[in-house]
């Protein structure tokens, strides 16, 4: 009897592992399809950028390339977002004729009113960033933290952390981790914990 | 599902994310303040908060200045700055700002406007005219210099008072004994960078005396090329623990060695030829002075000093390249006794270093402020400006001292701009009382200092990040300075610059005809003033001022009796009944003028200070044993003017039978930081007249400490 039991239980089993492997599968399959799709669909707010900004056309004609706009100051800091009398300094007049630079020039240099860029890369203020250190003295590239945002045509949308107020891009690969990885394999010395560099009062000031 | 769900999760990246947003989100509570991201730009200035005219940079985020630095290319500070300078941005912000015009009715300050402000003061001021009392106007001002004192002191000429009261600084009592002593007036300017053998006579360097970051960076260049530092002081200060050589001495006697050191340099060949080169009449002024200094025996007994260590003193001295002896300097530079003084210039006489690469150069004040004269039918009333209330070289203690002695105030209006008296001037107590008696207070100040709580009226001025200041900087410069401060923040609240409140208020009494005060803003004037120099003035800051050659003509007329009186700083008090000898310490992180000190700086302030509110005083060890006491004691410190309680702080570097009590604690104002914590070394004080300055000199008190 027993044996018979057994085997007619053992005859139900592949039905009720299918269906447990069916909701297992569909459990399975919809929190991967929240955690990597819904999540950071609702985790991040998009926000158009209030010009469209052509990075390749503006390195291949201005005079000295990335630097004619993003330049060190005398004093060392870094023109990382110029102000709008850079943007004068050529603009003057619509000469293309395009959206953006008709926009440009009607509703910012016109009115002296600085463009209110949403800052892929803005760090938090916590965090004292020096890019005379990193540019002039360890010579990296700009790509080595933006990318090939140098190369784009086109300014994509500000995607903003709804929770934590940070842009995408900045946590993506400007974050806390990304510099300590860095000053790790490029064998910093010093004696922060965390980038193996100084003191928390480098970075933090 | 669960079991899938659960799993499917762990290979997104939903749960990892998620804990890491909660916790920078948990960092990020709506509530904290985070300021504003913005364009950042820098500016230049000086900093007006001493006499020390360092340069400093201003960061600022759009409009909102954030940071002040020292100014990396100035000449004088090259990039340093003390911790007041520093806290620049407090200062500004602090909600200790008088933020509006204030009146006080009924015991309480309310705002009100601007024309409401200044018509009340003028129709106090046409009352006094009415009773043909124009001298019953005074103004105390911070400092003689600058538009905004000319200013104030021309309004008082124009309205027919001569009680124009600014606080002297050592440099104004410099010029009178020195043009008394011989013919010309000048200023020691040290040229302390040139000097190979220092002896500072109780100047306490590296706590801030000159210009305060100049004098630093000179006492780590002595460090640097071998020069010799010999600090001759009562206590161990941080001067002394950092010098070569410390020589301790009896309190207040510093004038005495420098005297026998003259005496003996005077009788060395080397000594002799010195003199012999010095201007005939300088020489026999100088001659005057070192005859009746002590013997080295004489000094031994006065000063405490080793008779052969003064000999030593003397001997290295005049054996050095370049000597230079160097003179105390009060609290924010007021002046010392003026026997310790010129005993410290012949000193450096008879050292042969006067106008030498690395001695005492003399500098001549040069006037830049060239308005034409007040002519007497400009003045408004029947009076013409007489003598002065405080004296010939006008004290403010000398003014209290006059207003306390009548039954009714002699003045029935009192400006005050730049200065805190009723926490600043010895007695302090006795000046509140007497500031009381006066009918009508008007404060220029730009914080709730205890000045400004005592006034009836206040018309704030603007921060000294939010104005155009001139500020001529001597400061014992060889190469003195014209210094311009520009404004480096928006103003932020309802404030005047105090030349535009005087500017109102003269043409409110005397129309537009106040020929006196042509000039429609504050701003104005001051670009007239210096006009071939504003535009370098506003680009670079600062500009060099010419230095006129100085000609001796031997017109000496001072009287040389007041030398015999050895304890002249020291005020009366019995010797049985206040066995103690209170001295006080200045510091950097301890600030005493009229802005107070600041949030950040009382962090800084060592607990054998401050402890909590307990003001701590330093006794040495074997005083204490014989009183009884140990250390953490309460006790209270009692002098001939007033008493205090204290906490004791054991202290090998402190003489016996002294006492050692820190300046710039005790205020009844400036809010939670500073209100209510440590004593007001003032209050203990007496003031001491100077025989030949006029000025008070009072640092030490005779006093008596009783268990609580
Ligand atoms: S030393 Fe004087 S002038 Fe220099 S930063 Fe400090 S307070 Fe300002």
């Amino acid at each position: 009897m027993s044996r018979n039991t057994r085997n007619s239980s053992d005859q139900q089993l592949p039905g009720s592992v299918r269906l447990h492997a069916l909701a297992f599968m569909l459990g399975f399959g919809c929190l991967l399809l929240i955690g990597w799709v819904a999540f950071p669909a609702l985790l991040y707010k998009n926000t158009p950028q209030p010009l469209s900004f052509n990075h390749r056309l503006h390195t291949k004609i201005a005079d000295d390339g990335c630097n004619s706009c993003h330049f060190f100051r005398k004093d060392g800091r870094f023109s990382g977002i110029p102000g709008i009398e850079t943007c004068r300094a050529c603009h003057t007049k619509v000469e293309t004729g395009g959206d953006s630079e008709t926009q440009l020039i009607r509703d910012y240099i016109a009115k002296t009113v600085e463009i209110p860029w949403q800052v892929y890369a803005r760090q938090p203020d916590s965090v004292f960033f020096s890019h005379a250190a990193h540019v002039r003295s360890a010579e990296l590239g700009c790509e080595t933290c933006h990318g090939d945002i140098g190369q784009s045509a086109v300014s994509r949308h500000y995607e903003e952390n709804v929770m934590t107020g940070y842009s995408r891009d900045m946590e993506e690969s400007m974050k806390m981790d990304d510099c300590a990885n860095c000053h790790e394999e490029t064998k910093q010395d010093g004696a922060s914990a965390q980038t193996d560099r100084d003191g928390c009062f480098i970075c933090h000031k | 599902m669960g079991l899938g769900a659960s799993a499917g999760l762990t290979l997104t990246p939903l749960p990892w994310k998620l804990l890491d947003d909660i916790s920078i989100w948990t960092q990020n509570w709506p509530w904290v303040p985070v300021p504003k991201a913005g364009v950042v730009s820098i500016h230049d200035s000086i900093c007006t908060l001493c006499p020390g005219g360092c340069g400093i940079t201003a960061r600022r985020i759009d409009e909102r200045l954030v940071f002040v630095a020292g100014q990396e290319n100035h000449p004088l500070n090259a990039g340093g700055i003390c911790p007041l300078g520093l806290s620049g941005p407090q200062l500004l912000y602090t909600p200790n700002r008088v933020m509006s015009p204030m009146m006080k009715v009924d015991g309480a300050f309310q705002p009100i406007s601007w024309n409401a402000a200044i018509s009340t003061l003028v129709s106090h001021l046409k009352e006094l005219k009415q009773q043909q009392l124009p001298q019953g106007l005074a103004c105390l001002a911070g400092s003689g210099q600058g538009t905004v004192s000319a200013l104030l002191q021309r309004f008082l000429t124009a309205f027919g008072s001569p009680n124009f009261i600014p606080s002297a600084s050592i440099d104004d009592a410099w010029e009178l004994l020195t043009g008394q002593l011989t013919g010309s007036r000048f200023i020691p300017g040290y040229d302390l960078e040139r000097a190979d053998t220092i002896l500072s006579f109780g100047c306490d360097l590296t706590e801030g005396w000159g210009s305060p970051i100049r004098t630093m960076r000179a006492c780590s260049g002595w460090k640097e090329n071998g020069a010799k530092l010999v600090q001759i002081q009562s206590r161990l200060s941080d001067t002394a623990a950092t010098a070569d050589r410390w020589i301790a001495i009896n309190p207040g006697t510093e004038a005495d060695l420098a005297l026998a050191i003259c005496r003996t340099v005077a009788e060395t060949a080397r000594g002799q030829s010195h003199i012999s080169a010095i201007d005939s009449g300088f020489r026999h002024q100088l001659q005057a002075i070192i005859k009746p200094g002590p013997s080295l025996e004489q000094a031994e007994g006065i000063t405490g000093v080793d008779a052969q260590v003064i000999q030593q003193l003397a001997d290295d001295f005049v054996g050095s390249k370049r000597p230079l002896a160097l003179c105390r300097e009060g609290a924010d530079r007021s002046p010392v006794a003026s026997r310790e003084m010129l005993a410290v210039l012949a000193l450096n006489a008879v050292a042969g270093n006067i106008d030498r690469p690395g001695g005492l150069h003399r500098i001549k004040r040069v006037p830049y402020i060239n308005w034409p004269e007040i002519r007497r039918d400009d003045v408004a009333g029947s009076g013409w400006p007489g003598e002065n209330l405080a004296g010939p070289l006008p004290s403010p203690d000398a003014f209290f001292k006059t207003i306390a002695e009548e039954p009714d105030s002699p003045v029935g209006i009192l400006l005050v701009s730049d200065c805190n008296p009723c926490y600043d001037l010895a007695a302090s107590d006795r000046i509140k009382r007497g500031i009381g008696k006066i009918p009508l207070v008007v404060s220029f100040s730009e914080y709730w200092n205890e000045t400004a709580l005592a006034a009836n009226l206040i018309l704030p001025n603007h921060s000294y990040l939010e104005r155009y200041q001139d500020f001529p900087v001597y400061a014992g410069l060889t190469e003195p300075r014209l210094g311009l401060s520009r404004p480096v923040s928006k103003q932020l609240f309802d404030t005047r610059y105090t030349g535009d409140a005087i500017l109102e208020t003269a043409r409110q009494l005397w129309g537009t005809a106040g020929r006196a005060f042509p000039w429609k803003t504050y701003e104005e004037c001051l670009k007239e003033t210096l006009s071939d120099q504003w535009d370098d003035l506003k680009g670079r800051g600062w500009i060099n001022l010419p230095r006129p050659p100085i000609t001796s003509d031997n017109a000496a007329t001072i009287s040389y009796s007041v030398f015999s009186n050895a304890d002249i700083e020291t005020s009366a008090g019995e010797v049985h009944k206040y066995p103690l000898m209170i001295l006080t310490r200045s510091s950097m992180r301890l600030n005493n003028s009229a802005v107070g000190t600041s949030p950040f700086m009382m962090k800084s302030v060592s607990d054998t200070v401050l402890k909590g509110k307990k003001g701590v005083v330093d006794v040495n060890p074997q005083t204490a044993e014989k009183l009884n006491m140990t250390e953490g004691d309460m006790a209270r410190l009692i002098t001939p003017e007033a008493e205090a309680a204290v906490m004791i702080h054991l202290d090998d570097g402190t003489m016996p039978d002294t006492v050692v009590i820190s300046q710039g604690l005790g205020h009844a104002a400036f809010g939670e930081y500073l209100d209510g914590r440590g004593v007001n070394a003032s209050r203990l004080l007496q003031p001491v007249l100077d025989p030949l300055t006029g000025q008070n000199i009072s640092r030490t008190v005779r006093a008596r400490l009783m268990p609580v």
